[in-house]
């Protein structure tokens, strides 16, 4: 007992600074998203569920801001169903492929209940889950374009990997040309993405649309990405260096869409 | 009288680093985390139970700000339990100093070196807990010599200054 006590005196110090350490690092397990999903790999229901009340007190009182939001999305909605119905009268043909394609994808809206936007790896929660029939690696879509890919599903919650995570690329294409290339973030700017592998033969120009190559089968082919915000070549390269400006603000993102490929190829079925 | 300063201190401190520090911002490669120097200056009589614990708080009330708890708290701590080891090391006559740590009370060179280890290792424990995962290390470790650098520059500024 005395020598359990002279080893606590003497090493009294080193003891405080292990056990607040110690704190220091349960609070930032339990309290930090991105850090909680690399230690338990998978979406937290406890947390989750805290920052659904607390998404659902906050937005009681954005109700207001919300209802504008949604008015403005439907009349941008309703205006692009009806040149939707005009494009299908007047080109049905050429335009059959593309639409069917649309066709295949099913929509299942879900709500943002947390996110991060200052992190290399930024992630952020929706309030749909397994018992919602959503799967790892769907896509997810928001009122202004592309979001990200599901990462991980529990029960009530999925963790959703945005664009802005450095270890995303997305396949997506210029739409004025049809010019293939990558979308990938570069960890700096939560509001720009670099469109790669576009070559230098290419026209490029500032306020050309980026879009949703379709190339893939997690997002349907013309979904926004964003606009050429800069583009640049030098002497050498074979490539421009073009910087996107992202269509989702995701500072301000609070609904998003679940997209569910009725088509998807399972593996190994080519 | 002691407390009160440093309580007055710690909120000056607090707001600079918020309304100040916080937005400097290099292309997103790091900003200064001057608050630091609260923890730098403390005096040199405290216990170290003490500081940790002060060290903790003073962490945790960045973290709120930052949401990002416990990463503050985590290099707070490291900070305040190395500084004391530090300046005993490189500080001769360390018994003779009262009050507070200051380049004219320890030596300029010596406050340097003391200054600048016990920053990299805070700076470094920062944005290693932030990015959790050295798949991007030489990301961690530019941010983390440019936030440094900044840090030091302006706290010897302050303390050249304040002379």
């Amino acid at each position: 007992m005395r020598n359990l006590l002279q080893f606590l005196t003497r090493y009294s110090n080193f003891l405080i600074f292990l056990m607040l350490e110690v704190v220091a690092f349960i609070l930032i397990c339990t309290n930090n998203e991105y850090q909680q999903s690399a230690v338990w790999s998978s979406a937290n229901r406890v947390v989750a569920g805290v920052e659904g009340m607390k998404t659902n007190i906050v937005g009681y009182f954005r109700l207001r801001t919300e209802n504008e939001v949604l008015t403005a999305e439907n009349a941008r909605l309703k205006e692009e169903l009806m040149w939707l119905g005009n494009q299908i009268e007047e080109q049905t043909e050429r335009d059959s492929s593309y639409l069917y394609s649309h066709l295949d994808w099913e929509y299942i809206p879900a709500k943002v209940v947390g996110i991060t936007t200052n992190k290399q790896h930024n992630y952020l929660t929706i309030n749909k889950g397994l018992r919602d029939s959503i799967e790892v690696d769907m896509g997810v879509v928001g009122a202004d374009g592309v979001v990200g890919i599901v990462s991980a599903v529990g029960e009530k919650y999925s963790l959703v990997v945005p664009i802005i995570h450095t270890k995303i690329s997305i396949s997506s294409r210029l739409k004025n040309n049809g010019q293939i290339g990558g979308t990938a973030w570069d960890g700096r700017n939560c509001h720009y993405v670099n469109l790669t592998e576009i070559a230098r033969h290419i026209d490029v120009n500032q306020g050309d649309t980026v879009v949703t190559s379709g190339l893939t089968e997690v997002f349907p082919e013309g979904v926004m990405v964003g606009e050429v915000y800069e583009t640049s070549l030098g002497q050498g390269d074979n490539y421009h260096q073009t910087i996107v400006k992202l269509s989702t603000d995701y500072k301000s993102l609070r609904y998003v869409q679940v997209l569910r490929n009725n088509n998807k190829q399972p593996y190994g079925m080519d | 009288m002691e407390w009160i300063k440093q309580i007055v201190r710690l909120i000056v401190v607090v707001l600079l680093q918020v309304l100040l520090f916080d937005h400097l911002q290099i292309a997103g490669w790091g900003f200064p985390m001057v608050y630091v120097l609260f923890l730098m200056n403390m005096p040199v009589q405290i216990p170290r139970w003490a500081e940790m614990l002060i060290g903790a708080v003073v962490g945790l009330v960045f973290d709120v700000w930052h949401s990002s708890i416990g990463v503050n708290m985590a290099a707070c701590v490291a900070f305040s339990f190395f500084r004391p080891i530090l300046l005993g090391n490189l500080t001769q006559d360390l018994e003779r100093v009262k009050g507070e740590i200051y380049s004219a009370s320890i030596g300029r060179i010596e406050y340097v070196k003391c200054l600048s280890i016990l920053t990299v290792v805070h700076h470094l424990m920062v944005f290693s807990l932030e990015a959790w995962s050295w798949h991007n290390w030489w990301m961690v470790l530019v941010q983390t010599l440019i936030s440094s650098t900044l840090t030091i520059l302006i706290i010897m500024g302050y303390d050249i200054f304040r002379k």
